[in-house]
Parts: structure tokens; sequence; C-alpha cells
């Protein structure tokens, strides 16, 4: 299984539930800012994106960490953290392109989206269809049905 | 006392404006308890500290700025309440609004803030966690909340969440409004002029940065909780529900016209032959960012009723939140203008200005009918003000938040504009303040609620229209096999003490939204309370006892600040004048019929005084 969580921003509306999802879900209590993903906003341009953690296949905060702490879990396929190995030191939160590495200031360790072990909360609490949890081949394949769907239509348009 | 706090963080600030003081306090668990928080804490703290003779604008009000036990809670605990008197009806103001401002308010540590005196020059309050300061506002002082708030998010924190007034509150215009997330899509804490008293007391805004948790008791029950109100919105009844979220608000425009009781020029009739042309799907096809689907929500919501704008049209062009139903009544049939791009302008200036797009519209609406019987001079308007004019719709909504010119009236509200002429009955207001859009003649238990509620000419404070003509099962009147007649009286004077009670405590003292508890049972509202603080309350009934407390408190406050049973009435137009057309055609308002039963049913006497037994009853005494 090589599933991950697909954004669509187009239907984000930023109602925000994915961090109270995960915030109570991880921790116990409604917590955005302890919450692994995070809805951004884009002021004036109503632009709402929710930023979390794209398991990337090489991953930048893998290849930072310089103790090993971060490693793929291959059931899940979640880039997991080992508490116990990491030092706190941030380099992965400045490695990663999306800011989407969190820090928790009472461990004052790396925090990370870990899938909830292979079933996101928050993709089962969006209402608004702006997460799924998809298989990655299942991505592609929509952007390429969507896509020749259009080829279609312009084909009978123009009578060829 | 527990030491630790579920649902509410435990504390809240007192800011002397005045002498620049900050104190933080612990809540009086007692209070909360009792009055839950938002409105029911606001309507104690003034009932307890103000003088209800004082004059609103004078430094001697108080202004509570309080979110409820709820709020940053889903399904959509998001709301907060500026509790304060009213520059407007004289009685007590308490105007909600959604967004993230509550939430962020609660992130921070606080339930609530109480703001004393006047500063000496323009202020802002800055709340980042525990630290606060009152910073200088000079420099955005004159300023729109748009920009007001982008300079504030640029020198505090772009994480930020603000409440500020526009220019409107500034000139303590009596229909200013308080704005949050300005930049972010506004939502509106509206009614009652609490804008204006933030304007007198040189506060132009608050803004709050909040990093903490908030706790709930029973937080696996209250998951579960959660998850059943979600399936009433899921599975709503053939309700406006699932109109929310298609067409937002604007969405029930339509119907109200087929209804015969969208407001028209000045509520002269219900029918508004122009409505096809500023309803929700002209709108979703035109102008909507997202065509017919959600483009925004508040905090923890599911519903995502907010509405973006986009218009091209040159002269009006422009992005912005909104516009709602309420807006798009007020300031389109209610003035007779069905011109959608200017009725979306006219939303958005409201917005810049901080001035409540109802009492602005019915005020335009009431300026127009004084001209067009002769009332009102031409040479004092500037030009002639015929129904249906959106260009001299969009020159007094500015004029009117400036106080420029005749806008200096204006600015007063539609009920002293039309006693200055010799028209008082011609403001369409309860209380002097506004009605929303609901002709009364056609909506009877709504037109109770209007006649009746605290704040004056008010539907959120008794949405009685969710039995009369949407169709959901709040409360339990209406059913797919019971129908509701929007046009009779009986039964709807309990209904609408039923939702007033309801209301007080449910959603304006939680801090919940109404729209997501339309289909939800009271029960489950209780559950839900008690599973995020961890105290019983003891049921429905015990709640609803709560909350004609609350209520009650606040007639309390209005009688001592000389509001009297006089004060409880619709403009004459409503009782003396049928309908003249559409489906609600023929029908009046009967308030003489209605009233006195209302009185009796609250435990109040003739003159609408509530008696000792039930003072006593309510431990008000």
């Amino acid at each position: 299984m090589t599933k991950q969580i697909e954004i669509n921003p187009e239907r984000c509306t930023a109602c925000r539930i994915c961090e109270f999802t995960c915030s109570t879900h991880n921790f116990g209590e409604i917590n955005p800012l302890k919450s692994r993903i995070k809805v951004r906003i884009i002021s004036r341009d109503f632009f709402f994106y929710p930023v979390v953690c794209q398991q990337c296949g090489k991953a930048p905060c893998v290849e930072v960490c310089p103790k090993d702490a971060l490693s793929r879990n291959e059931t899940t396929g979640a880039i997991e953290l080992s508490e116990d190995d990491c030092i706190g030191c941030r380099l992965c939160v400045k490695a990663c392109p999306f800011g989407a590495m969190g820090f928790s200031k009472e461990t004052r360790l790396a925090d990370k989206c870990d899938l909830c072990g292979g079933d996101p909360e928050c993709v089962k609490h969006c209402f608004y269809g702006a997460l799924e949890f998809k298989e990655i081949d299942k991505v592609s394949e929509k952007i390429s049905m969507e896509y020749i769907k259009k080829i279609k239509d312009a084909m009978e348009e123009v009578e060829i | 006392m527990t030491t630790e706090n579920f649902g509410w963080t435990g504390k809240h600030i007192r800011v002397n404006l005045t002498a620049s003081t900050i104190t933080v306090c612990e809540n009086d668990q007692r209070i909360m308890t009792q009055y839950l928080g938002a409105r029911g804490v606001g309507a104690k703290y003034m009932w307890d500290e103000v003088d209800p003779k004082t004059d609103a604008l004078e430094p001697n009000n108080k202004l509570i700025v309080a979110t409820g036990p709820l709020t940053c809670m889903p399904p959509a605990g998001n709301r907060t309440y500026f509790v304060t008197k009213s520059p407007l009806t004289g009685g007590i103001a308490n105007a909600g609004v959604g967004g993230y401002f509550g939430a962020e308010l609660k992130f921070s540590g606080f339930d609530f803030i109480i703001f004393e005196g006047r500063a000496k020059s323009p202020v802002y309050l800055w709340i980042n966690d525990g630290k606060m300061e009152l910073r200088p506002a000079d420099h955005i002082w004159g300023k729109g909340t748009e920009d007001s708030e982008e300079i504030l998010l640029a020198e505090t924190d772009p994480m930020a969440h603000i409440a500020a007034i526009g220019p409107a509150g500034e000139n303590m215009v009596r229909l200013a409004n308080v704005i949050t997330g300005g930049v972010t899509g506004a939502r509106a804490a509206g009614r009652g002029g609490v804008g204006a008293v933030m304007g007198s007391k040189h506060l132009k805004a608050v803004v709050v940065r909040g990093t903490g948790g908030v706790k709930i008791a029973d937080l696996k029950t209250f998951n579960k909780n959660i998850s059943k109100i979600w399936k009433y919105w899921e599975d709503p009844s053939p309700s406006c529900a699932q109109g929310l979220g298609q067409h937002g608000t604007i969405g029930v425009l339509s119907f109200t016209n087929n209804l015969g009781i969208l407001p028209t020029r000045n509520f002269r009739t219900g029918v508004f032959e122009g409505a096809h042309k500023i309803s929700g799907e002209t709108f979703a096809e035109k102008y909507s960012a997202r065509g017919a689907r959600p483009s925004k929500a508040c905090f923890g919501c599911p519903a995502g009723c907010a509405r973006l704008s986009v218009v091209n049209e040159p002269g009006y062009e422009g992005k912005g939140e909104g516009p709602e139903y309420e807006s798009v009544a007020s300031l389109g049939s209610v003035t007779g203008v069905d011109h959608l791009p200017a009725v979306i302008k006219a939303g958005r200036i409201c917005n810049d200005m901080g001035m409540d797009t109802i009492s602005a519209g019915v005020t335009v609406g009431c300026a127009m009918e004084l001209y067009e019987i002769g009332a009102l001079p031409e040479k004092d308007i500037g030009y002639p003000l015929h129904f249906g004019d959106h260009e001299a719709l969009l020159d007094l909504v500015q004029k009117m938040a400036t106080r420029d010119g005749f806008g200096w009236i204006m600015g007063e509200g539609s009920y002293r504009l039309g006693e200055r002429y010799g028209h008082p009955e011609l403001s369409m207001s309860v209380k002097k303040q506004e009605l929303p859009n609901y002709d009364p003649r056609g909506v009877k238990g709504q037109g109770l609620a209007f006649v009746t509620n605290n704040r004056g000419g008010d539907h959120c404070r008794a949405e009685v229209n969710c039995s009369e003509i949407y169709e959901t099962t709040m409360l339990g009147y209406w059913s797919p096999e019971k129908d509701v007649d929007a046009h009779a009286i009986e039964g709807k004077v309990e209904m609408t003490i039923h939702y007033q009670d309801y209301s007080a405590w449910a959603y304006d003292s939680l801090g919940f939204c109404y729209f997501l508890l339309m289909d939800t049972p009271e029960q489950d509202v209780v559950d839900l309370l008690e599973s995020a603080t961890g105290i019983k309350f003891g049921g429905v009934d015990e709640l609803n006892k709560q909350g004609e407390r609350i209520f009650t408190l606040e007639r309390l406050f209005n009688l001592r600040a000389g509001l009297s049973a006089k004060d409880d009435t619709l403009p004459k137009r409503f009782l003396t004048e049928p309908m003249p057309d559409g489906p609600s055609k023929g029908q009046v308002f009967e308030q003489d019929q209605l009233l006195p039963d209302y009185y009796r049913m609250r435990g109040w006497d003739k003159n609408g005084i509530p008696q000792k037994e039930k003072i006593d009853e309510l431990d008000l005494s």
C-alpha cells in the first residue's frame, strides 16, 4: 500500500477541523499549534491550504537528520520520528520545503505526521473533500482521466 | 472548584483604558456555571457593574468581549459576543460573530475581556499569549478595517486574529459594528452599535495570538457527541441546511420572496420584482468565487456558509467576503435596488467602514420613503432619492459611515432620521434597531420575537422561522408529518419564548452557531456541553431555565435603562397596513393578541415587568 494525503486547496474552507482533530487525537487537547496539519492562509486572496507532511520519496528531513532519527515505516509509508534518537537540532524543520515539520515547545524535539498509523484522522473528518487519502496511482489516474475527457470534448467540438 | 479547567480557560482580562491597566483575573466559577459564557456572562457583568442609565458612549459604559465554553470546538463553536449598553437602542446590546477570533482568544488563555473607561488617545490591545499591552493606534485611526488589519498583522504576528472598528465606529455612528478578519474575510459583530462603543473608548482593535490549548473533560464522549451532531448535519431534514452549503445564506432570498416576506421598498411589500437579479442563484453564477460550493468556514464548522465574491464590473470591482442574505436584502430589496454588483459593493463598504449592513440598508430605505412622500427635501440630500437608485445607495452608505453632510443624521439610524423629518413611524425598527429581513406580517412567531427580543429588532436571539418557514426540526415544532403555519398566531407565544430561552444558552452563551443546531435535538447540546466541561447541568429543562434567567436579566437591565412596554412594538405599518400582495397578501401582525399572552406566559405583569415570584424563581433577587 502506498497511500498519501492528497490536498485539494480549491475545496479547503479554512474550517480547521483538521487542526482540531489532529491535536485532540495526538495530544488530547484542542491546540492548533500542536496540530501536525496546519491551514495556511494567503490574506486578501482567500487562498487556503492545509499544509501537512507529504511523506516524500526522497525526503529532505531524512537526508539532513544527523542522528538517523527519521525513517520510513514500510507498512504505512509514513516517515516516522524516533524520539529516542532525535536531539531536537531542528535541521529537519529548516530542510522541509513545505514547512510541514513540526517542533514541540514542550519536548524540544521534532514532531511530525505519522499518518495516524495508516488511517489519518484529519482526512476522515474533512467535510469539504480538501483532504483525501489515496493510493498514489489513483492520483495520476484521476488527473489523466480528467485530461483525456477534455481531449475527447475538444475533438467532438471540431468533429474529427 | 476544579483546579483544571475544561471548556473554559478559567481566566479573563480586565482592561481599564482610562488608567491604562491590564489585570488578569480568575473566573468566578459560580458565575460561569450559572451564566455559561458569551452573552450570558456579558449580561451578568453588565448588570453587576454598569448603571443601566449610563450614556452608552460615556466612559462609564463597559464593553465585554466574551467567548463561550464551546468556542473553539467543532461543530461550529466559534462565536464571540460583544456585550455593552447600546447607543442605538439604549438597552443591552450583544453582537455575536463567528470566524476565528474567539478561538484564538481561548488559545491565548482567556475566556473574556472587560473593557472599562476611555483611553486618552487611540489604542489597541495586543494579547500575545499571556503577554498583554496597550499600544498606540493613532497611525490606523481613520483607516478602514481591511487596511487596519493588514498593518496590525504586520506589526504584531501574521498568525494573529483581530477584531477592529472602522471609521464608522470611530465617528460613533450608532450603526457601527466590529469586524473580525478584515483581510481574511470579514465577519461582523453587527448589531446594536457595539462599534460605536469601542470608538467612544478610543479602542481601535483587539489583536490576539494564542498558542496554548483548551482541554475537554471527556474527549472520547465529546467526540461521539460531535459525530452525532455532524450526522444531523449531513442528513438534514428538507431544510435550508443543505442550501447553506450550496448557496450560503444568500440562497434563501428566492425562498423568502416566494413566501412574500422579502422586505421590499422599506417594507411596503414582501414581494420584490427584482429578486431574481439579486438571488443566491444569480450570485453563484456570476460573482461567487467558487460558484455554488462552500468558500469559507468559521472555526470548526462543516457548513461553510460564507461566500467569497469577486466582482469585475468597472466601478464595482473588488473581492470580499459575503454578501449574506441579510445584507443583500437590506441593501437590495429594502432600498428597491436590484443591481447586484452595487449591492455587493455597498456591503464591502459597510465591512470596511465597520457598519452594520442591516441597519445601514434599512436606514437608506427609510430615507428613500421619506423622500418619496415629500417629507425629506431634495436640498438636504443634494439629489432626488428614489427607491432603486443604486448610485445613491453607494453614496449614502459611505457618507453615513463618515458622518459626511446628510450622512450625519443617517448615521444616527432610521428612527432618529424619521423623527427629524416628522415620521418616526417610517423607521422599520423595534427599540430603534432596524428590522432584519422577514416581514413579520408573514411570519408571526418571528414577528413576536422582533417585538420582544431584548436587543431590539433582531432575528438571531430567537430564530422562530426555523420552525415557521425553514422546515427544520429545531425544538421539535416542525416535522415532516406536522407543518407549522407561518401566518397563524396559535401556539406562537409559547414557541417564541422557547426559542428565546433556548438561544440564550444553547448558542449565544455556549458560543455556538445556531445553523448547526437546526436539526439537533436539545438533549444532544446538553450532552456536548457536559462532556466538554465535565459539569452536570441537570438536563434540557434546567438549561432552558438558565436561558430564561439570562433573558430576564437583560429585560431587567432594559427596564432600568428606561425602556418599557411602549417599546415592545412593531412599527404601525405591520399592525394596520395589510400586506398588499403576494402569498402573504391581506396579513397584518396581530400584536394586540400576541403581546398580552406573551407577558403573561413570561410571568410578567401587563406592563411587561417581571414579577417578584419570577425573579425569585430565577434566583435574580
